[in-house]
C-alpha cells in the first residue's frame, strides 16, 4: 500500500468522526509499550452550514485551523500580516494583549483538496474579546478593510475550527503543577 | 460574507505518520551482530518542523486514564537523565479541548519547540523514562494496555511552521 499523502479531514461532523475512525490502538506485547496509534483515513466529510459563531476564547490557550486554498497561501499570509500590523499599531489595551500571544503557524501535511493548513494559537488568549480579523483591520485601515477581507475570505477552502484548550499539564520542569 | 467558524465540530487531522509508511515498505533487517549495539531507529513520530502537535482523540469515559499516563510521563521526564527527553520536556504541554470529537475527548499536544529526529510517540517516550526493571515488572504490560485502551482512535500529527516572525 502506497501512502503518498497526509490527509486532513477539516471539520467532520461531531457523530461522524469517531465512526469514520475506526482503527484500535494496537495491543502491546508483553514487556513492550504498545506502538503510537496511528491514525486511518479519515473520509472528508464537507462541513454542515454553521452559523456565524463567536471567535471569543474562554480559555487557557486556544486554537483556530484555517484550511486555505493552496494557490492562495500567500494571500492569506499578506492578510495575516497586516492584521499584525494592525494589531501593532492600534491603540487599543486589548488589541496590544492580542498581538503579544497571537502566533500563526503552517502545517506541513496538506488537507483534502490540498488544503493547507494553517493554525492560530492563541496562547494565552485575550478572554472573551473577539478575534475577528474584519474588525480588527476596520479599526487600523478602514479603507482597505473591505478589499483585505474580499481578499482573505476568497482563500477558504472551508471555515475555520476553532478548539478552547484547557491546560492539563506543562511538562516542563520549569512548571509548577498548578 | 463571513468565513464561519466551527465550534462544534472538530477538526481531525487523520494523518499518516511517515513511520508507517517506512515500516510498510522497507524490508527486514538483518539481525545486529551480537557485539554491536542496536542500530538506531528511526523515531515514529517525528516532527521536522520547529514546532508541532498531536491531536488525541480519548474515549470519554477514560480521560482519567489518560491524564494518569501524561502525569506519568511528567514524572518520568523530571526523573528521566536523558538529555533529549529533557529537552523535549522543555516543549511539550497537554491541553483538554472544550470541543469533543463525537462522543470522545479531544487532548492537543503542543510541541514548540521542537526537537528534531526525535521520538513524539507518548508511549516510546514514556518506555524511555523507565527503568529497564520497571519495563519488565509484570503490573507495566497491564498498564500499557490500560493507557492504549484510553484512545479513541489514532493520534494525528501537523508539522508547523511559524509564520511572519
Amino acid at each position: 500500500m502506497k501512502i503518498s499523502a497526509f490527509l486532513v479531514a477539516v471539520a467532520l461532523a461531531a457523530g461522524s468522526l469517531a465512526a469514520a475512525r475506526t482503527q484500535q490502538p494496537p495491543t502491546p506485547a508483553p514487556g513492550q509499550p504498545p506502538a503510537a496509534p496511528v491514525a486511518g483515513q479519515v473520509p472528508a466529510a464537507p462541513p454542515a452550514p454553521s452559523v456565524p459563531a463567536s471567535r471569543k476564547f474562554t480559555s487557557d490557550a486556544g486554537v483556530m485551523f484555517s484550511a486555505i486554498k493552496p494557490d492562495k497561501t500567500a494571500d492569506f499570509e499578506a492578510v495575516m500580516a497586516r492584521v499584525k500590523e494592525a494589531l501593532g499599531k492600534s491603540q487599543d489595551p486589548q488589541r496590544k494583549q492580542q498581538a503579544l500571544s497571537w502566533r500563526v503557524f503552517k502545517g506541513l501535511e496538506t488537507g483534502p483538496g490540498g488544503a493547507v493548513i494553517y493554525v492560530w494559537l492563541l496562547d494565552p488568549p485575550v478572554k472573551d474579546v473577539e478575534y475577528v480579523i474584519t474588525d480588527i483591520l476596520r479599526e487600523a485601515f478602514p479603507n482597505e478593510a473591505q478589499d483585505l477581507w474580499a481578499k482573505y475570505t476568497a482563500c477558504f477552502l472551508s471555515g475555520q475550527t476553532m478548539l478552547n484548550l484547557q491546560q492539563v499539564v506543562n511538562m516542563s520542569p520549569a512548571i509548577v503543577p498548578k | 460574507m463571513r468565513v464561519f467558524v466551527i465550534t462544534s465540530f472538530a477538526l481531525a487531522l487523520a494523518l499518516v505518520p511517515a513511520a508507517a509508511l517506512a515500516q510498510a515498505t522497507t524490508t527486514q533487517q538483518p539481525p545486529a551482530a551480537a557485539a554491536q549495539p542496536p542500530a538506531p531507529t528511526e523515531p515514529k513520530i517525528p516532527f521536522t518542523t520547529p514546532a508541532g502537535m498531536l491531536l488525541v482523540s480519548i474515549k470519554p469515559d477514560k480521560t482519567a486514564v489518560f491524564e494518569e499516563m501524561v502525569a506519568k510521563l511528567k514524572a518520568g521526564f523530571a526523573k528521566s537523565q536523558d538529555e533529549t527527553l529533557k529537552k523535549q520536556a522543555a516543549g511539550i504541554k497537554f491541553y483538554k479541548a472544550s470541543e469533543l470529537t463525537g462522543p470522545n475527548a479531544l487532548y492537543v499536544v503542543l510541541v514548540d519547540p521542537a526537537v528534531a529526529a526525535s521520538e513524539y510517540d507518548l508511549f516510546q517516550m514514556l518506555a524511555k523514562t523507565m527503568t529497564p526493571d520497571e519495563q519488565r515488572a509484570p503490573e507495566t504490560a497491564d498498564m500499557w494496555k490500560r493507557f492504549a485502551d484510553a484512545f479513541a482512535s489514532g493520534m494525528n500529527k501537523l508539522n508547523l511552521t511559524l509564520i511572519g516572525g
